[in-house]
């Protein structure tokens, strides 16, 4: 019923508009100035949309390329993380694992900050930081006596259950980082 | 007289070097500091060379080789404004181990 008085109310109003028609004054005069100006305004218009909508593509396919790349990073934390899950894990292949992480993300953040120099004093600046940080609380042995957190023998690590904790935090904070950068991306 | 000796870790000790005591596995930080480094240092000394330490080519370096290698040297007696007179590093893939093993030998001679 509502649709057939929507129905009724548009035919009335076409009638009345197409009752009016007569009332309109045609001029098929159209002077070569207007018509310049006519097709320069809609070919600048058309130009400038395309612009926009080129940038625009090119904007969010770099940032998707960035946050693909922090992902790879992402990817890395967790091998980590699963390497120290259990006993007797490689240390020179937790130590290589850290270098590569290392490298990795500083080549990540290096680019980052090119293209978007205003994320550099957050998120990005620290996550170098806080990988070295990571490296020496899962590593490090103190000088001169045996650690009583880490153990080594022949290259394989066994560590306390309170030290692995501790490890799965800090490398669970890092990982929280890298979401909170890629949001950043995700943002500019 | 003032020559460069250079000494790189990855050539002259090991690409994969580890842990900090022998006791924990090899390649460790004790047996480059004594059997390495420590003759090279020597030889430095002895004829007021620098001697340059190229860390770059390895696997990957962690804290306790370096504090063992670099820090041990303070604890074996050596004198830090001596050490830091003498050694150079060149650390171009990863830039702060550069840094990490000066802060080593400068806390080392703090806790003597």
């Amino acid at each position: 019923m509502k649709n057939k008085c929507i129905c009724l109310l548009i035919s009335f109003a076409f009638g009345l508009a197409v009752g009016c028609l007569p009332k309109f004054i045609w001029d098929f005069h159209v002077s070569v100035y207007s018509l310049i100006t006519f097709i320069i305004t809609i070919g600048v218009t058309i130009y400038v949309a395309k612009i926009i909508q080129r940038s625009t593509q090119y904007k969010v396919s770099q940032n998707q390329m960035l946050v693909s790349k922090v992902n790879d990073i992402d990817n890395l934390v967790k091998n980590i993380h699963s390497l120290i899950q259990s006993d007797g894990f490689s240390y020179k292949q937790l130590i290589a694992s850290f270098q590569i992480l290392y490298l990795n993300a500083e080549w990540i953040i290096n680019g980052i900050n090119e293209i978007h120099p205003q994320l550099n004093n957050r998120e990005s600046s620290s996550l170098l930081k806080e990988i070295r940080k990571i490296q020496k609380i899962s590593t490090y042995t103190p000088p001169g006596k045996e650690s009583s957190e880490i153990s080594i023998s022949d290259d394989k690590v066994s560590y306390t259950q309170s030290k692995r904790d501790e490890v799965v935090k800090v490398l669970s904070k890092l990982r929280a980082s890298l979401f909170n950068l890629e949001v950043d991306i995700y943002r500019q | 007289m003032n020559n460069i000796i250079q000494l790189s870790i990855a050539k002259d000790f090991s690409k994969t070097p580890g842990v900090r005591f022998p006791s924990e596995g090899n390649y460790s930080g004790e047996e480059f500091r004594d059997k390495i480094l420590i003759p090279k240092l020597k030889e430095a000394l002895e004829n007021h060379d620098k001697l340059l330490i190229d860390m770059d080519g390895t696997s990957g370096l962690g804290p306790s080789f370096l504090e063992e290698s670099f820090g041990g040297l303070i604890r074996k007696g050596y004198n830090l404004d001596e050490l830091l007179k003498t050694l150079r590093f060149k650390s171009d893939e990863v830039s702060y181990y550069k840094d990490d093993v000066i802060t080593y030998m400068k806390e080392a001679a703090n806790e003597k």
